[in-house]
This record gives C-alpha cells, sequence and structure tokens, in this order.
C-alpha cells in the first residue's frame, strides 16, 4: 500500500492540530455552529441523531493490520467499542464526543489515517475496485493514480467549496466492481492498442433523489493529463454548479442541464489551456507511487493442482467450506493466491458494523495470512487480498470461529444497507431491523444458494447510501405522515458495471411488516420463471418489470413512476 | 478603519470603501455576468435600475460593483483615473466579463466576492485572473471572508483580505495570521505556486 513519506505525515499531522484549534474554538463559543459545520464536516465529524459520528477515511479500500488495530482501539477508547463500514469503503464511529474528535484524529494520524473529506461539498475520499491490483481481469492497477487524486485533492485550495459533495470511483479492470456509472466521476483505465496508458472518464452519475447514469466525456485520456483534466472538470463546476438548491446542485444536474456534447466543450476549452502545465503527470511521480503498491513477497507456487486436490478433499469432508469456498473465494492474478471476502453481514447484526475485539481478531487473520493488507469493499465487507491457496481451509477454520466466514457474498443476505433511522438524522425509515428481518427469513444456505447472485440493497431514505437504485433488488425507506409504521418502496432490476440499469419500481409502498413477504412473492415468480443457470436480474432483464408487478399486487397493479 | 490581512502576513487597515447592494438583497447574488452562467448557478439578474441608482460616497476610494461599473463607466471614469475607484466582482460573474470592461493594468485593485461562507466560486476566478489574464495587481477578497479559509484565499492568489467590518478582533486576526505556516508544503499547484509538491521537492517513502 502506500508508503507515506515525512511530507504526507507532516501534512496529517497539520491537519489534526488545525482541527483542535477549530474544535477549541467552537466549543469556547468562537467559532459558530454554522460556521464550525462545514469545517467539521470536511473532517468526516456529522452530527447525528444521538451524537456525533466522525468517517475516517479508508482511500480506496485499502488498509492494513496497524491501522484495523488502531481503529478498534480508537472505537473502544472514544467509543461504544464498534464500528461501522459504509458503502464507500470508510469506517465510522458512531458515538463520539466532539472535544475527543481531535485526540481520535491524532491516534489515528500515528498509522497514517485520516478522515480529511470524507464529508461536506468538496472532492471525497476515493473509491475503486476492491480486488485493485489483484483480479485477473484488471490491466491497470488504478491504485496509483487513486492515490495520486488523493493527494491533489487534498485541500485543494481551489475546490475546498464546491456546490456539493463531488465523489471519485476508480477501475483498471475490464468489469466495473466500483460502480464507476454512478459517481460524479469514475475513471476507468486501460491500455490502448499501442500499449499506452489511457483513462475513459465518466461524469455526472448519482443517485439520491435523481438517479442519473454517468456520460462518457472522454473516451481515451492520456494518464499523463489525469489532474489536467480533473481539475478542468472541478472547474467548470465550481463556476456553474447550482448553488441555490441543494437538490440540484451535484455536477449531474449540470451534465443533463447542459447535455454531454456542451459539458465536454466547456470541460476542453479549460484543459487546453492547463494541458501543459506543471500538473501534468510525469513517469517518475507515477513510478515513485507505483512502488508503493509493489506486490508483497508473494511465495513463487508453479503448480495450484496438488493444493486444490488437497482442496478438493476438504471441500467433500466439510460442506460449510465448500459453500463458503464457492463463495467468498475470487480469483487471484498470482498462481496460487486467492482474495477472500470476511463477510460482515451476520445474522441478527446490523451489516457492516463490528465489535472492537472483532476488528482485532480480523487483524490477526490479516497478519497471518494476507501480509497484514486488507481490503474495504464497498458491498460493506472485508477482504483478504493476498491468501495462499493451501492456506484457506485454516483461514476458514479461523474465519468461522471469529464469526466473519459466513458463505454469502453475492447472495441475497449480503444485503447493503445504510445506517437508516437507527442513527442517521436524515433517514424516513430505520433500514437495519428491514435488513435483519429478510437476513433471518431468507438465512436457509441451500435457499440462498438456488436463488444466486442477487445484489440487495437497503436505503432508509433517498439519499440512497445503499444504493438501492442500482441493486437487483432496491428497498427504499419513504415518508409517510402520519403513520406509525415505517414505509418502504421497492425496485427491481438496477445493475452496476460498465452496463449499469436504474431499478424500476414495482409498486406502491408497503410497511415493513409486508416487505418480506413482498420479496418472498418476487422471488418465487423468478423460481418460477427462470431458464436453467439464468439470474434474477437475467431474468428480469427478459421478462420485464409487469410480471412481477402483478404477483405482488395484483391484477389492479398500476404503472408507477420509472424510478424510486 | 476595517482590518485587512495582507498576504504577507501582516494585518493593516483599509482606507476603501466597499459600496454593496442594499442589504436586503443580500446574500443571494446578482447575476450581471454571462446569462448562461446564470441559468446555470440559480442567481437572479441585478435589476438594471438598482444598478443605475445604487447611491455612492462623493469622495474617498470606492470598490463598487462591476455591474455599476459598467452602467455608470462615464460618471466614474474620473475618479478611476484618479486611481480612487475598483470594482468587486459578484461570485456569478466571470473573470473574462471583468477583463473585458475594466483596464486592469490601471486598476488599483480588484475584489473578490464571497456572497456567503460556502460559496467558492470565488477561488476560480482568483486562479484564473492571477494565473491566465496574468493579472499582477492587488486582489481583494471580500464578504464573507472567514479565518480558516484565508489560507486557501492566499493559494488561490488573493493578496489582500477584507473580512466583514467586526467580524473578527485585532488579536483573532493576528491568531489566524500566525497559523497560516500550518501547512508548509501543500500537495496541488495553484496560483501561489502552480507546481504540485512533486515537483517542489524530492519525495521518497518514509518507511522504504
Amino acid at each position: 500500500m502506500y508508503q507515506y513519506d515525512a511530507y504526507d505525515q507532516a501534512f496529517i499531522d497539520a491537519r489534526v492540530e488545525q482541527f483542535r484549534d477549530q474544535t477549541r474554538r467552537y466549543l469556547a463559543g468562537e467559532l459558530p455552529e454554522d460556521e464550525f459545520r462545514p469545517l467539521r464536516l470536511q473532517n468526516g465529524v456529522y452530527v447525528e441523531r444521538h451524537s456525533p459520528l466522525l468517517r475516517v477515511g479508508i482511500p480506496y479500500g485499502l488498509l492494513n493490520s496497524e491501522q484495523l488495530r488502531a481503529l478498534a482501539r480508537v472505537a473502544r477508547e472514544y467509543d461504544q467499542g464498534w464500528g461501522h463500514f459504509s458503502t464507500r469503503q470508510n469506517f465510522q464511529l458512531n458515538w463520539l464526543k466532539i472535544a475527543d474528535v481531535p485526540d481520535v484524529l491524532a491516534a489515528l494520524a500515528k498509522v497514517r489515517m485520516h478522515a480529511i473529506q470524507t464529508s461536506g461539498s468538496c472532492v471525497r475520499s476515493i473509491t475503486a475496485d476492491h480486488l485493485a491490483g489483484i483480479a485477473p481481469d484488471e490491466e491497470i492497477d488504478p491504485r496509483p493514480f487513486a492515490e495520486i487524486l488523493r493527494q491533489w485533492a487534498a485541500l485543494h485550495p481551489e475546490f475546498s467549496q464546491l456546490p456539493r459533495k463531488f465523489k471519485f470511483a476508480v477501475t483498471g479492470a475490464k468489469n466495473d466492481r466500483a460502480a464507476l456509472r454512478v459517481h460524479d466521476v469514475g475513471l476507468a483505465f486501460y491500455r490502448d492498442e499501442g500499449g499506452e496508458v489511457k483513462v475513459r472518464v465518466f461524469v455526472g452519475g448519482g443517485l439520491g433523489r435523481t438517479p442519473v447514469l454517468a456520460l462518457t466525456l472522454h473516451d481515451a485520456l492520456p494518464w499523463r493529463q489525469l489532474l489536467n483534466y480533473c481539475e478542468a472538470i472541478l472547474r467548470v463546476y465550481n463556476q456553474q454548479g447550482r448553488r441555490d438548491n441543494a437538490y440540484k446542485s451535484r455536477i449531474k444536474v449540470l451534465a443533463q442541464h447542459l447535455g454531454a456534447a456542451k459539458l465536454r466543450a466547456l470541460v476542453e476549452a479549460e484543459w487546453e489551456r492547463i494541458e501543459d502545465g506543471p500538473s501534468t503527470l510525469t513517469e517518475e511521480e507515477l513510478a515513485r507511487v507505483c512502488a508503493c503498491f509493489a506486490p508483497p513477497p508473494y511465495e513463487k507456487i508453479v503448480d495450484e493442482a496438488p493444493a486444490l486436490a488437497c482442496l478438493e478433499l476438504q471441500r467433500a469432508q466439510h460442506p460449510a467450506f465448500a459453500r463458503w469456498l464457492e463463495r467468498c473465494i475470487h480469483a487471484h492474478r498470482q498462481p496460487g493466491y486467492r482474495a477472500v471476502t470476511l463477510s460482515l453481514k451476520r445474522p441478527g447484526i446490523a451489516p457492516g458494523n463490528v465489535t472492537s475485539d472483532e476488528l482485532e481478531a480480523i487483524a490477526a487473520l490479516a497478519d497471518t495470512y494476507s501480509f497484514g493488507l486488507l481490503r474495504s469493499t464497498h458491498s460493506q465487507n472485508l477482504v483478504l487480498g493476498e491468501v495462499r491457496l493451501d492456506a484457506l481451509f485454516e483461514l476458514w477454520r479461523a474465519a468461522e470461529g471469529a464469526g466473519f466466514a459466513t458463505p454469502n457474498t453475492g447472495l441475497l443476505t449480503d444485503l447493503i444497507c445504510c445506517p437508516g433511522g437507527d442513527l442517521c438524522a436524515l433517514a424516513n425509515a430505520r433500514s437495519v431491523p428491514l435488513a435483519l428481518a429478510i437476513h433471518e427469513k431468507f438465512a436457509d444456505f441451500e435457499r440462498q444458494f438456488d436463488l444466486g447472485d442477487i445484489d440487495f440493497n437497503i436505503s432508509g431514505c433517498i439519499n440512497s447510501c445503499s444504493h438501492h437504485h442500482v441493486g437487483h433488488i432496491g428497498i427504499l425507506g419513504v415518508d409517510k405522515e402520519g403513520t406509525a409504521q415505517e414505509w418502504y418502496q421497492v425496485a427491481l432490476g438496477g445493475d452496476q458495471g460498465f452496463d449499469a440499469h436504474l431499478a424500476e419500481v414495482v409498486g406502491r409502498a408497503a410497511p415493513a411488516g409486508d416487505i418480506p413477504d413482498i420479496i418472498e412473492k418476487i422471488l418465487a415468480l423468478y423460481v418460477e420463471v427462470r431458464r436453467p443457470g439464468e439470474r434474477f436480474i437475467d431474468t428480469f432483464r427478459r421478462i420485464g418489470i409487469d410480471p412481477f408487478r402483478r404477483r405482488v399486487y395484483g391484477e389492479k397493479a398500476r404503472p408507477e413512476k420509472k424510478y424510486a | 478603519m476595517p482590518e485587512i490581512v495582507l498576504s504577507d502576513r501582516r494585518i493593516a487597515t483599509s482606507d476603501w470603501t466597499l459600496v454593496r447592494y442594499p442589504a436586503s438583497n443580500d446574500p443571494q447574488p446578482y447575476a450581471r455576468g454571462k446569462a448562461g452562467l446564470a441559468r446555470n448557478t440559480g442567481d437572479e439578474a441585478a435589476p438594471a435600475e438598482l444598478v443605475a441608482t445604487l447611491p455612492m460616497p462623493a469622495h474617498g476610494k470606492l470598490i463598487v460593483p462591476l455591474a455599476v461599473w459598467r452602467a455608470r463607466r462615464d460618471a466614474l471614469q474620473a475618479r478611476f483615473e484618479a486611481g480612487e475607484l475598483a470594482v468587486w466582482l459578484d461570485a456569478c460573474e466571470t473573470v473574462e466579463t471583468l477583463v473585458e470592461s475594466v483596464h486592469l493594468a490601471a486598476a488599483p485593485l480588484v475584489a473578490l466576492d464571497f456572497p456567503k461562507a460556502g460559496d467558492g466560486r470565488a477561488y476560480s476566478s482568483a486562479r484564473l485572473l492571477r494565473e491566465r489574464f496574468a493579472y499582477r495587481g492587488p486582489l481583494w477578497a471580500v464578504g464573507d471572508v472567514l479565518r480558516d479559509y484565508f489560507f486557501f484565499m492566499f493559494r488561490c492568489g488573493f493578496d489582500t483580505l477584507l473580512p466583514r467590518d467586526g467580524r473578527y478582533t485585532h488579536a483573532q486576526l493576528e491568531d489566524a495570521v500566525a497559523k497560516l505556516g500550518l501547512f508548509q508544503n501543500p500537495y496541488q499547484g495553484a496560483a501561489d505556486d502552480p507546481r504540485p509538491l512533486w515537483r517542489r521537492v524530492q519525495r521518497a517513502p518514509l518507511h522504504a
């Protein structure tokens, strides 16, 4: 992972000092609440339903065991001994005191972690393919570029007060696992026919109230132009993005308003003026950053056959291990190695939540099995990226003992779920109890395996932190005034990836208690009509939403507006 | 006289008077820049009548709205030539409009307005003025100029910061100035130094 030098360290240390001073002035009454608010937000501090929340950045989802232990420690010392992995690969502490935040940040700075720009109207913490650098379908490791972007965006003076938040996602793989097209900017790195590294630049995607898929602004940006081009995009947005209405201030609204051609022309006019500027990347700088992402010292394993044969035996003896192998193991470009998902989707526990003790247990697993390296995923799981094939059985035993071997990666109970109304001040409805109810109803593994790949996303409100618009099944908490119950809307057919789709609403909202049965009806129809080997989403594409509508609401089902 | 903070970390007093539209129309800024830009940003156009009738002190150094200068140039020309009149730009006005309508080399200063905290448009305008239009004269930040953003303002090319009158005590400004050196080596290039960190220094990993 990226190695800090003295400049990086001095920078985050200075940031802690700055925030300590700002907090002191706030608590002394010198800094009014409305002025402190944007300052604390850009340091990851929200004030939530019950108490302040600190969102610690995990840049592009990469962290090591030392950092995980530091998170465990601060969660225990300053919070209630647990934390939450968010849908943007970050880590949230929910029960801090404002006065403690500077100390928490100082403790985290010692392990090269920070909360800079994890919130607020600025370039946010960058997300990436959680298998970056190890996936066999990857052409270009996007992590060095993500790190270069992180540094460029950190306290960028010109873009420190944008109209609204601005989210980057990056990948260098043939398959998009980072939901590029629902980000403000999505960057897809690839190698062109001549062997040059190019970037496909998507702009103006986003979910929330107005879900929009990003349009392609540049098809083949030379990598050296990365910062110049991003600077041009941000400058156009900073000057022309709406500031009169928070709901219309994301770049997606500007992009829709102008259209691809006009937006491209504006960005290119800006870019032309700085194309040869000093932010043009150099081979040397890229090489310096790339060196940090050199692979760990793998053992050279030429022949996987013996280890695979051994796995076959273990698989035959242990059905639970067989299930785990099927769902939680991912291909690796290094022969003899695999990536392993440690599921944070456990029955009875809110998706993404972990205690300090568990974080330490996971850190120990990372040290023993994965060179101390981990990844957080946007589906709120953790991944050990560098596990030897012949250590999988031992790891499974250990992970099962620690409670992280639920074999549900990519299955229905791998629910993506925001903190919802239990903690979040924005939410219309709680999302966690519903997630737990669905988990319980569909806990049977035989059934889950039969249903196969399903992306299931639950958002407690239209801010869509759980990306329900791009879930195969997406659930949205809605506001129904004057009712004691919490209400939810079900949508189907969303999909992420380069060929992303937005989900369509099935029908009118239903109270919490009815949702599991509605899901049951939807899945029953799928099982009845699917063709051999056809995934839920493929069946949906083939038959469309109407049969599902009729199944759930009967023949009286009326068409709804298209998107949730 | 209001205090100003200078980029060489001195605190001085200003003998300029900032002429603003009536408070009832603040903080919603007026758009007198390009119509398209104002449409995008949701700003409202300034009523021509207000621009034509905005009262102005008869004496002293004035910083007036760009639109007023454009509409009433004949009446203001002599004061401009005497070095006693400058203009300020609304956040929704473009630097191009400024360059078209003011002879910058003769301008005693240029001011850019931060209409409210959180509106960062003037940062871009400042950089463009410095880096694209090579403006080297005094560049003032006016409006909601808050101490926690002084560092960003100086980096973007402002050299004079004018917080709202009475917003900060002298001691608070001194404290703010003392903290300006906190970030010695910012990562990215800006108007103060266009080179990113990796072009300014030799970088090597800490734990090689």
